[in-house]
């Protein structure tokens, strides 16, 4: 059985009624570069061990991993015109 | 990207560049226009006016480097320089103004949305389609590139040619805008 003390439980509650990442600015960066598979080795695990810890940046990165995710994933993809390709070729071939 | 060598293609190695190298993007850039034109017609223009265009400078295209953003940088050029000024939706965007918002501390500043994951993810295509076209063209241009596109960070820095650091500082703050869009659809269809 994990014992916790009062005064931890009391800065944890805090913590998670304010909601806010100490780190903010830092952590945002980080979370962008993690995001856009941009972070090196050293950024990634210090921000897995970030969002063990910080609820803000947690619920931060998980929101913005959907949003790109769903822009991925159901943005419309609109089909190239059928003219288009022989259109450009015909340009070409009457300028060279 | 192409360095500023001009190599001598013959015209058969011209063709083969441009059918090998250029037109299997032609989806990726027909798309890329029509969210930047929001007209079929116009995005038809400008992707044969960008390929045009590459076929014009092929020599300076080295073969087997990245088509695609060279090809994105021609398109994003004609896009400003001929198309922006006759497009339905013209920038809202005061480029001093947004320059010298990225340099401020501002940047950091959190959009409180408390929008949900669930929330996000039942959203339908419409309304995600909407809310990226509602950005001002500066900074829906940066998402494309990056979310629906997959550029790095150094290709879109030289496909707009701007700074790395204005890259990502650009993209948080458009990620922020879009949140705040589809935060409000989501309080418009009683999502939260």
């Amino acid at each position: 059985m994990v014992k916790f003390s009062g005064a931890w439980l009391k800065s944890r509650l805090k913590f998670l009624r304010n909601m806010e990442c100490p780190d903010q600015a830092n952590c945002f960066k980080t979370l962008q570069l993690v995001l856009d598979n941009e972070a090196d080795d050293a950024q990634k695990a210090q921000f897995e061990l970030q969002i063990k810890n910080c609820m803000p940046c947690y619920k931060r990165y998980h929101l913005d991993a959907a949003i790109k995710e769903v822009l991925q994933t159901k943005i419309e993809m609109k089909s190239v015109p059928d003219d288009l390709v022989d259109s450009i070729k015909l340009k070409i071939k009457n300028a060279v | 990207m192409s360095d500023m060598s001009i190599r001598n293609y013959s015209i058969k190695q011209k063709e083969e560049v441009f059918e090998q190298e250029f037109l299997p993007h032609i989806n990726s850039m027909y798309n890329f226009a029509y969210r930047l034109t929001f007209e079929e017609d116009d995005a038809k223009d400008l992707v044969q006016d960008t390929y045009l265009k590459a076929f014009r400078f092929i020599d300076s295209f080295e073969r087997g480097t990245n088509a695609k953003a060279w090809l994105f940088r021609i398109l994003k050029n004609s896009f400003i320089n001929d198309f922006r000024k006759k497009s339905k939706q013209p920038s809202k965007v005061d480029y001093n103004e947004v320059e010298s918002y990225y340099n401020s501390e501002d940047v950091d500043e959190t959009i409180t949305t408390d929008l949900r994951v669930e929330t996000v993810q039942h959203m339908i295509g419409d309304e995600v389609t909407n809310a990226l076209n509602a950005l001002d063209v500066d900074f829906k241009t940066v998402i494309i590139l990056c979310d629906l596109e997959g550029f790095t960070y150094e290709e879109m820095a030289k496909i707009l040619d701007i700074p790395i650091g204005t890259v990502r500082s650009r993209l948080h703050r458009a990620r922020n805008l879009l949140k705040g869009k589809l935060k409000r659809y989501a309080n418009t269809m009683g999502y939260n």
